[in-house]
């Protein structure tokens, strides 16, 4: 094998270098000095290892070359009116049931917002942009302490040139009467691609309670690439939900990293929803730092078309004492392809550990198809980890069942779809995000008239 | 003109051959019992009369009100009014009891072109017929058959065919595995559930459910063939002298009709 011309892994990167030395001066304007340090690291990480490859065991059954080939602007194009009216149809949470921050395009979006009409009623939480956050010299230096510039290249280039994101901070003992909503909206109705890297930081102080809802949408049939950072720090004794919604355009490309770290006694439920984009990769990483943690991962994805969508969870049981549940289904049709990879790991100190993880994949076509990898890794020896894996077609039982008494076959088969991924829906906490999943997952296997169920 | 008319029918599974040649007629009204040994091909009969694939149809038909019902898809039978109370029902879990139902009787109406009940007349059926099997409101709410206890699934299948009114009702062991007080409860809402224009298979493995459930006619069914056909006493005589005292008598090709 001699003969190498160019290194895959350098493919794509040059833009993303030429950039950073073209904002460097003006992000260094707006950014303090431990910011800046940790963006040098991050376009010195990528810059050095490039852009994964298939040959990275983690990126192995997920082919980025789409991504690499790809030459993107660095600026998002201006927005019109009539995108925006269509982006405010997908909205879920209304302003009066939520706190809501609306990011389209990169730009904050006031009309769509509702962070300063509503007084909170704990004065200390704080909902605000980085833009906010970074004049107001409100920026916690905790951003980049959880996901760190090593972690990997997407996550090294985030922290290296972001300009839009979202702080959360939820003071100690403080419960939110709503759920946050932050959107990320991006419309790319035609013309080149571009990339966006939106980061968010939420900060959960001691015993707070409170639910997120991140929501991805895309307006247009445009190519871009979402690259996405989320860090949440889990104080001790908090309890919050944490949900992902993703709903790209279907020429996106959607990276995504969620990093959890949780205190003592913390109680956390994280949802990925993947419904959009051409290739989606999505690793949700909870590191469960403090003892008596309770952390749930759980996952929907349904990929149709030729829609790739990956999944890499992993809980580090690092204290002894926690427990994990993780919960993840697909659905497939047409040609599409999913990766699940999920990897529990139990450090030597993590006695008592008690982890439970499921994943499973129903196959609507015979071209569709699944790369499932459960993995344990298991350092302590007074543990009980089960986790199982399954992979097939509907139950042809059930399918006969529902027939003999008068249903349709095909009416059957969308009814037992939509109740296999209702499963996940129904843990959904959010009511109207629950309401608007249950439509869309009834109306995308035309079970209709059962969207009821739930 | 018999409601359903069983001629010659051979049926096999994986193939195996199980039934040799039944022949069967049923009028409206009469309730039918189907006996016999395990493996004698029972449940077999009633999976080819509510259209499973799996049973193979390899000879012989079947005229259901007149017409070829092995023609017919299982929903299209449904439809026409023959409902299986499953031996074992499935378990559907995600999919809730009542809409279920609901879907199920909407989509029968909608077949024989009357209109669709709403939500409010829909509860109103079901809350009456409820009290046929006496099942607890909860299980209404719950998935279908997840989690129920084997009395509680059985109660279910009633409680279904209760709501669906069928005109050919083929119970399939519905007996099987009930104590006492549960056979007795699903015994009465069958009894209820009789009328002239309604017909009944009830197909078992003991006497025991045909002292609740009066049959008009008692089928022995032994490898796949009808060999005794009778009144209700023959039920009696089987259970004093067992199925082995068929088999005798097969031997020696006793047919009653």
């Amino acid at each position: 094998m001699s003969g190498r011309i160019e290194a895959p892994e350098k493919e794509g990167v040059e833009q993303f270098v030429t950039e950073y030395e073209r904002v460097k001066d003006q992000l260094a304007e707006q950014s303090p000095a431990w910011l800046m340090e940790r963006r040098r690291a991050g376009i010195a990480a990528f810059a050095q290892h490039g852009f994964p490859t298939i040959k990275d065991e983690a990126w192995r059954q997920t082919n980025i070359a789409p991504i690499k080939r790809t030459a993107y602007q660095m600026q998002a194009p201006a927005v019109s009116d009539d995108a925006l009216a269509r982006l405010r149809e997908q909205l879920i949470l209304s302003p009066e049931e939520s706190y809501r921050i609306v990011i389209v395009n990169g730009a904050y979006n006031d009309d769509l917002s509702n962070i300063h009409a509503n007084a909170q009623s704990d004065h200390h939480s704080l909902l605000m942009t980085f833009d906010e956050a970074l004049h107001s010299d409100a920026m916690p230096e905790a951003l980049g302490s959880v996901a760190s510039v090593e972690d990997n290249a997407f996550t090294a280039l985030n922290t290296a040139l972001f300009s839009h994101g979202v702080l959360l901070r939820v003071s100690d003992g403080a419960a939110l009467d709503r759920p946050v909503y932050i959107v990320y909206a991006t419309v790319a109705e035609n013309g080149a691609a571009f990339a966006q890297h939106p980061r968010t930081l939420i900060l959960a102080g001691q015993s707070s309670e409170f639910k997120v809802l991140e929501h991805f949408i895309g307006i247009g049939d445009g190519a871009y690439l979402t690259n996405h950072v989320t860090e949440v720090l889990g104080g001790e004794n908090a309890s919050l939900q944490h949900y992902k919604l993703q709903q790209e355009s279907p020429a996106a490309f959607h990276v995504s990293a969620v990093r959890l770290k949780l205190a003592d006694d913390n109680v956390t439920q994280n949802f990925s929803i993947a419904l959009g984009s051409t290739l989606a990769r999505n690793e949700i990483v909870a590191e469960l730092t403090g003892s008596g943690v309770d952390c749930t991962l759980n996952g929907l994805y349904l990929a149709q078309g030729t829609q790739h969508i990956d999944h890499h969870t992993r809980i580090e049981h690092i204290a002894p004492h926690c427990h994990s549940t993780e919960v993840y289904k697909g659905i497939l049709d047409e040609q599409a392809t999913a990766v699940f990879s999920g990897l529990i790991h139990v450090h030597p100190n993590a006695q008592k550990t008690d982890a439970v993880q499921s994943s499973k994949c129903v196959l609507l076509s015979d071209s569709a198809h699944v790369d499932s990898q459960p993995q344990l890794k298991i350092f302590a020896d007074d543990v009980k980890c089960t986790h199982g894996a399954a992979i097939g077609q509907l139950n042809e039982e059930a399918v006969f069942y529902l027939r003999s008494r008068g249903i349709s076959e095909n009416d059957a088969r969308g009814l037992l779809t939509y109740a296999f991924a209702n499963d996940i829906v129904e843990r959904i906490k959010i009511e109207p995000l629950r309401l608007r999943l249950a439509e869309i997952v009834s109306r995308r296997f035309n079970a209709t008239e059962y969207s009821e169920l739930g | 003109m018999a409601l359903l008319e069983i001629r010659n029918l051979q049926a096999r599974v994986e193939g195996k051959e199980i039934l040799k040649g039944i022949d069967l007629s049923i009028n409206a009204g009469e309730i039918h019992a189907i006996m016999g040994p395990n493996g004698s091909g029972k449940s077999t009969l009633a999976q080819v009369l509510a259209g499973h694939k799996a049973y193979e149809v390899t000879g012989g038909e079947i005229l259901y009100k007149g017409e070829n019902l092995l023609e017919m898809s299982p929903e299209e039978r449904a439809c026409a009014g023959i409902f299986l109370a499953f031996q074992y029902p499935v378990e559907i879990p995600g999919v809730n009891n009542s809409y279920f139902l609901k879907a199920a009787l909407n989509a029968i109406r909608k077949y024989r072109g009357e209109p669709e009940l709403d939500a409010m007349d829909f509860l109103k059926l079901v809350r009456q017929r409820m009290k046929l099997v006496e099942m607890d409101e909860g299980l209404l709410n719950r998935a279908v058959n997840e989690g129920f206890s084997g009395g509680e699934k059985k109660r279910n299948e009633i409680f279904h065919m209760a709501v669906l009114n069928p005109t050919l009702a083929v119970l399939d062991e519905t007996d099987s595995g009930l104590d006492i007080d549960a056979l007795r409860i699903v015994a009465n809402g069958v009894n209820a559930l009789r009328s002239n224009e309604r017909a009944m298979i009830v197909v078992t493995h003991y006497q025991r459910l045909l002292n609740y459930i009066i049959p008009d006619f008692v089928h022995v069914l032994v490898q796949g063939r009808i060999v005794r056909s009778g009144g209700k006493d023959l039920a009696l005589e089987l259970e004093s002298k067992g199925y082995s005292w068929v088999d005798e008598v097969t031997g020696k090709t006793v047919t009653v009709r």
